[in-house]
């Protein structure tokens, strides 16, 4: 089992009370009519699968009910950080600490 | 009175003592010297959603509500016979005697102003209360929640799992503590409680 920091309720809590919603920080195209179908199929359907470092969103589905990001090793299962919808990530793929 | 609530003006008695768990099992309150378990009689609930950065809202919904909404994360407050547990960020839950509750949204909704939202859910969940020496070990036959005093202070509450399904777990006292648990879940979780309850009654 995970143990997950949620950031909205300040404490860390059990994986069951979570539930996991794909990729993070994907932009919705702000003119959707002047995207190409490549542009428009990539946003839709394509997604990282990355080996190591993933920014990931989660739901705090029994608790807050808020969503927020989590950066997670794939390789280890290991949770770098989480953090709220809106911020950045301190922990990237090159092992960067900005 | 606001015209909202018309239809539960001519079901009040009707509905008046119908609770989920009642409706199923002739007995909703039991007790021993270790512990006692009843659902509250029915309550309004609310859910009430507005930005706490915005305190011409919060100072809107403080004065109706005989009190300021809790801001602090996991915490829960009682305001006379109001009850408000915080939710999330921008979401809370009030309980309050049924009786109360239909002149409170008409009252919010005419005092309320800009973005906001109030939804009626007492017929949704029922409220149970958990009191005595073991009701401590009955939430730790449930829920993966961490209930030793240090962590769960007087006055907090969480949402959570809670045996198969999900609840809402505030301590209002040393020794008592309420749920709050879905309506459709409720028959399935009187008969987890009276299960995890009996070696505490026996």
């Amino acid at each position: 089992m995970l143990h997950i920091f949620c950031p909205h309720c300040g404490e860390h809590r059990e994986e069951e009370e979570f539930h996991a919603k794909g990729q993070a920080h994907i932009a919705r195209p702000a003119d959707p009519d002047a995207c190409s179908d490549k542009e428009w199929g990539d946003y839709l359907y394509f997604r990282k699968n990355p080996r190591g470092i993933h920014h990931e969103m989660w739901v705090h589905a029994l608790g807050c009910r808020k969503f927020f990001n989590v950066t997670r090793d794939t390789v280890t299962y290991d949770i770098k950080e989480t953090y709220k919808i809106g911020e950045q990530p301190r922990v990237t793929q090159s092992g960067e600490h900005s | 009175m606001s015209e909202l609530f018309s239809v539960v003006n001519q079901h009040a008695d009707a509905v008046a003592g119908i609770t989920p768990i009642a409706a199923r099992h002739d007995n909703t309150s039991v007790s021993s010297d270790q512990i006692s378990i009843h659902e509250w009689p029915l309550c309004a609930q609310f859910n009430l959603r507005i930005k706490p950065e915005n305190s011409e809202q919060m100072a809107i919904a403080a004065q109706l509500l005989g009190g300021e909404l809790p801001t602090t994360p996991l915490s829960s407050v009682a305001y006379g016979h109001l009850r408000i547990n915080w939710v999330a960020p921008d979401d809370w839950l009030v309980i309050m005697p049924f009786e109360q509750g239909r002149t409170f949204e008409a009252d919010y909704r005419a005092a309320q102003v800009g973005h906001y939202s109030i939804v009626d859910i007492s017929g949704g969940q029922t409220v149970v209360e958990l009191s005595g020496a073991a009701a401590r070990e009955v939430l730790k036959k449930s829920t993966p929640i961490d209930v030793h005093p240090e962590a769960f202070p007087v006055g907090k509450t969480v949402g959570t799992a809670f045996a198969k399904s999900a609840a809402s777990i505030t301590r209002i006292d040393s020794d008592t503590y309420l749920l709050v648990i879905r309506r459709s879940f409720a028959d399935y979780l009187w008969a987890w409680l009276m299960d995890a309850s009996a070696e505490y009654r026996s």
